[in-house]
């Protein structure tokens, strides 16, 4: 047997998890992988998360405007099948009944929306998370898995955090765009500075929920800024 | 360092794991990077999809039952690699992978009608585009929200397939109350009927279904929210009327869906997945960094229950099968069902959703014949070097803790004049492992073979001698890929000096498995069944799970061919491990086959039982032709099935873990990312042990592994 002359040692692995956040899904992937993509094909691949989403969003819709216009429906014709049913009166008046059978479809109605506004909620994120804005060019990471420090530069009464979405570094910030498309605002600026979350407002911002992300070296989002505008009188958009 | 010399890699463990591990070091485009010793205990590979052929007639002896899975894309891609680099002559009885994996598309699941009744539920699996281990292009397929679509999909699919049965309102002649509900019910399809004009037939049915759904849903989220609704009303009064509508509309429900046994499967699996989108949503897994893990803390049935999955549904087949699958039953008591509710739906998810060619795949041989035996041609020929009859015994640490500095081995049976082990032997032209030692090419062989010596027995004790294997001398990593059973005792110094060791073996567990074959005289089909080959799971313990392999026919050696051959296993309970376990086993086939095969093979069983002379092969006559058939008692470390227990997952160890700097685990009981004992589960583990040592694959080339 021959005599190695040295101890070999492991080199440390960058990671000793899998990533199992969504998020990660649409990042550019890991850096450090290897020049020509998966030898089966699928480096580089994107995902299509988000048409997933639309369909998954399209469907659920489809499926809850059908029974809602059912339930609406339903109810009118229930008010005039119970009307007519005399021996019911003993148990209940008939208007009440009426009323449990819409309280029972708004019920249904609350219900099944939530689930498709949850469905809502995953396009917005992946939507946000696949177009981010324009970096602002921060340099300045903050400490691996820690959420940074933010500071508001701002005139006017400003809410605002980060939710870190997994371990990583931070290393550089997008621009804070408006929640809702019809917002007019326009973007806020944000940028790392020495491991703090710089969020600037400027002056005549106008009120709204602005949301931007961290990103990491690979350009895979690690977490959520969210800053809330008041307008002067202290009121939400 | 000598940088052109190469890094002497040992490998102890010859299973899916440590195989395929040595098998990515010693890829050509490595260029002899790593010189690699592949240690095995006794004197074949496999682990525990090791299979072995009888002398005599050419069957295959399993450890029990193996099927791959259209999801296992690192399993497949190792295997067409393997055979791409075998590349067999034309005319070999297995020259290529897809001639040695066969695509099935039928999957059962038993189900219990009564006391006593059982109904069998065939499903088929259409074949899906592409095949396991084919390029993935286009678009990352693992995401929650692509799952969720997935789902929503499912549902829709499922809901039209009720519909096309054609099921119409059963017509309940009542008065009261009921009368009323059924009104109710009835004027809520027509809605739904006027709703749906100029759709087609089956959307109009989709609404049936759905919609006396919603009423149930609304009548119980009423329930409790009557109070708040309607202060100072007297809620007593109008629950009394609420109670028996709900009732009465459920009845109505249950009748649709209990007049015909399909549509009720069918609703099960509805609701299956509308508990799992619900809980998905609901506990936040869309968005956290930990992805399905996050349920891992609870059990499968009781997190589906929580989201609204009815008991019945948790009572289904179609989810008892889902435990089966995976012998999950804490010490093996079929009373103590437990499974960790992430990697379930992670598994189901993969298993429904990813599967590609077909839902499972069959193997044309033994797995070790169609696995284990190309593997160990194509490893050989690039050098790796295997020493048979070693059974590794401890692993010893450096003073500093920092690294394994030696591995201590007992020395089996040595080789005949130091030649090298030729381990396979040819059936029909194919090379396999036999279901003994070769013993004529041992020292002593005569005296081994007139004992029928096995050294994979747990009690096996032949030792020729203790070699220490030690670091810089011997290798320069080292990769312990046994199975799980055997870690705690072989680890006992990294144990000691690491916590996160500790807290591994304190959580993590193993059950025993236990498994029957028989060859038959008859075919299955004219003894009593009526479905395609098949393999069904949930059934009567103690074997719940059959599988038709009849494929295997041509594939042994018979001097007259049996019609069936029937595959049978189950978990084995702890209380029946131990020195009568063989026994125990063999017993319960016996009486398995006297009492409760007749579901299957209704011919096969007169009023005084199984028709023994059913049996190939066999001599004598009544049971003791049974003992011409072949069973197993799964019972040593090695072979214990590692289990998927709800709040353990997370304190595997993975294989990327560096807290001993010359070492890494392989095995499907680490931290690879897909937690399920599978041979996908074991080959990504041995693909990151691999990359831990190397570098590569890169971690984003393991299929599945960055998965929610």
């Amino acid at each position: 047997m021959t005599q190695s002359k040295e101890r070999l040692r492991r080199a440390d692995p960058d990671r000793t998890q899998p990533y199992r956040s969504m998020m990660h899904a649409f990042g550019k992937g890991e850096a450090g992988g290897p020049p020509g993509g998966h030898p089966l094909g699928i480096g580089g691949a994107v995902s299509a998360g988000q048409s997933y989403a639309d369909r998954a969003v399209q469907e659920a819709s489809d499926l809850v405007d059908r029974h809602i216009r059912t339930g609406a429906a339903k109810t009118e014709q229930i008010d005039n099948s119970f009307q007519g049913m005399s021996w019911l009166s003993t148990l209940a008046q008939s208007q009440d009944l009426a009323g449990l059978m819409t309280q029972a479809t708004k019920a249904y109605s609350e219900i099944t929306t939530m689930w498709v506004e949850l469905a809502a909620t995953i396009r917005d994120h992946l939507a946000n998370t696949r177009a981010p804005a324009q970096t602002d060019g921060a340099q300045n990471a903050a400490p691996a898995g820690e959420t940074p420090v933010l500071r508001l530069r701002a005139s006017c009464m400003v809410e605002a955090r980060v939710d870190m979405l997994r371990p990583g570094t931070p290393e550089r910030a997008t621009q804070l765009a408006p929640e809702e498309a019809d917002q007019t605002g326009s973007n806020l600026a944000a940028r790392l500075e020495d491991g703090h979350l710089v969020v600037t407002v400027p002056a005549g911002q106008t009120p709204g929920r602005y949301n931007g992300l961290l990103l990491d070296g690979s350009g895979g989002p690690v977490g959520v800024i969210m800053a809330e505008v008041f307008a002067d009188d202290g009121s939400a958009a | 360092m000598d940088k052109a010399r190469p890094k002497k890699v040992a490998i102890f463990g010859g299973g899916c794991a440590g195989v395929s591990a040595a098998f990515e070091l010693t890829r050509p485009e490595r260029n002899g990077e790593f010189e690699v010793t592949l240690y095995q205990m006794g004197w074949r590979l496999g682990g525990k999809g090791a299979s072995g052929r009888d002398a005599a007639t050419g069957r295959i002896e399993e450890h029990g039952l193996h099927l791959w899975m259209g999801f296992y894309e690192n399993a497949f891609r190792f295997m067409r690699d393997c055979y791409a680099e075998l590349d067999r002559p034309a005319g070999h009885p297995l020259r290529t992978w897809d001639e040695a994996f066969v695509p099935d598309n039928y999957v059962g699941v038993t189900e219990k009608l009564g006391d006593s009744q059982w109904a069998n539920w065939a499903a088929f699996f259409p074949p899906s585009a592409g095949l396991p281990g084919d390029p993935l292009s286009g678009q990352n397929p693992f995401s929650v929200s692509g799952y969720l679509a997935h789902c929503m999909r499912l549902l829709h699919t499922l809901m039209l397939s009720v519909q096309d049965r054609g099921h119409e309102p059963p017509n309940i002649k009542d008065t009261g109350v009921t009368q009323a509900a059924s009104q109710l019910v009835t004027s809520l399809l027509s809605c739904a009927t006027k709703d749906t004009l100029g759709t087609a037939r089956r959307a109009v049915k989709y609404g049936q279904l759905a919609v006396g759904t919603l009423i149930l849903e609304a009548i119980n989220t009423l329930q409790t929210l009557l109070g708040a609704l309607r202060p100072g009303q007297n809620a007593a009064a109008t629950q009394s009327l609420l109670d028996p509508l709900a009732i009465t509309i459920r009845r109505f429900l249950e009748n649709m869906v209990i007049t015909d046994p399909e549509t009720r499967r069918i609703w099960e699996v509805i609701d299956v997945v509308l508990a799992i989108v619900r809980g998905v949503l609901r506990e936040g897994v869309l968005f956290s960094p930990r992805g399905f893990d996050l349920l891992d803390k609870y059990d499968w049935r009781e997190w589906l229950l929580s989201h609204g999955a009815a008991q019945a549904t948790i009572d289904s087949a179609f989810i008892r099968g889902s435990y089966d699958l995976l012998f999950a039953f804490e010490e093996g008591d079929v009373n103590l069902p437990s499974l960790a509710a992430g990697q379930a739906i992670r598994g189901a998810m993969r298993m429904f959703f990813t599967y590609r060619g077909a839902l499972f795949w069959k193997m044309q041989a033994g797995m070790g014949d169609v696995v284990f035996a190309p593997a160990y041609e194509v490893l050989k020929r690039r050098g790796v070097k295997f020493e048979f009859f070693h059974r590794l015994e401890k692993l010893g640490l450096s003073a500093d803790k920092s690294h394994v500095e030696t591995a201590t081995v007992t020395v089996q049976a040595e080789v005949k004049e130091g030649a090298d082990y030729d381990p396979l032997v040819p059936v029909k032209g194919l090379p396999c492992w036999p279901a003994l030692p070769q013993y004529d090419q041992l020292k002593y062989g005569t005296q081994l073979g007139k004992k029928r010596w096995n050294p994979e027995e747990p009690d096996d004790d032949r030792s020729v001698s203790i070699k220490t294997l030690k670091v810089t001398e011997d290798f320069d990593f080292a990769m312990l890929a046994v199975g799980y059973g055997a870690v705690p005792g072989i680890s006992e110094e990294l144990i000691a000096a690491e916590p996160a060791w500790q807290r591994m073996v304190d959580s993590v567990q193993t059950v025993a498995t236990q498994a029957f074959q028989v060859w038959l005289d008859e075919n299955v089909d004219d003894l009593g069944w009526q479905h395609p080959p098949i393999n069904i799971s949930g059934y009567v313990e103690p074997f719940d799970t059959w599988a038709d392999m009849r494929q295997l026919i041509e594939k042994e050696d018979w001097p007259t061919d049996p019609k069936a051959i029937a595959y049978f296993c189950s978990v084995l309970p702890d209380t029946q491990c131990g020195e009568g376990a063989d026994a125990a086993v063999r017993d319960g086939a016996i009486n398995f086959l006297n009492r409760d095969v007749a579901h299957f093979w209704p011919d096969a069983v007169t009023n005084e039982g199984f028709r023994w002379e059913l049996l190939s092969g066999a001599e004598g006559t009544g049971e003791a032709r049974f003992e011409s058939q072949f069973w197993t008692a799964n019972t040593s470390p090695t072979e214990r099935y590692v289990l998927s227990l709800p709040g353990t997952l997370d304190q595997r160890i993975s294989p990327l873990d560096n807290r001993f700097d010359n070492f890494t685990v392989a095995g499907d009981w680490t931290g690879c990312g897909h937690m399920a004992g599978c041979v996908e589960a074991a080959v990504m583990s041995g693909l990151l042990a691999a990359s831990a040592l190397s570098g590569t694959p890169h971690l984003s080339h393991i299929i599945g592994y960055d998965h929610p």
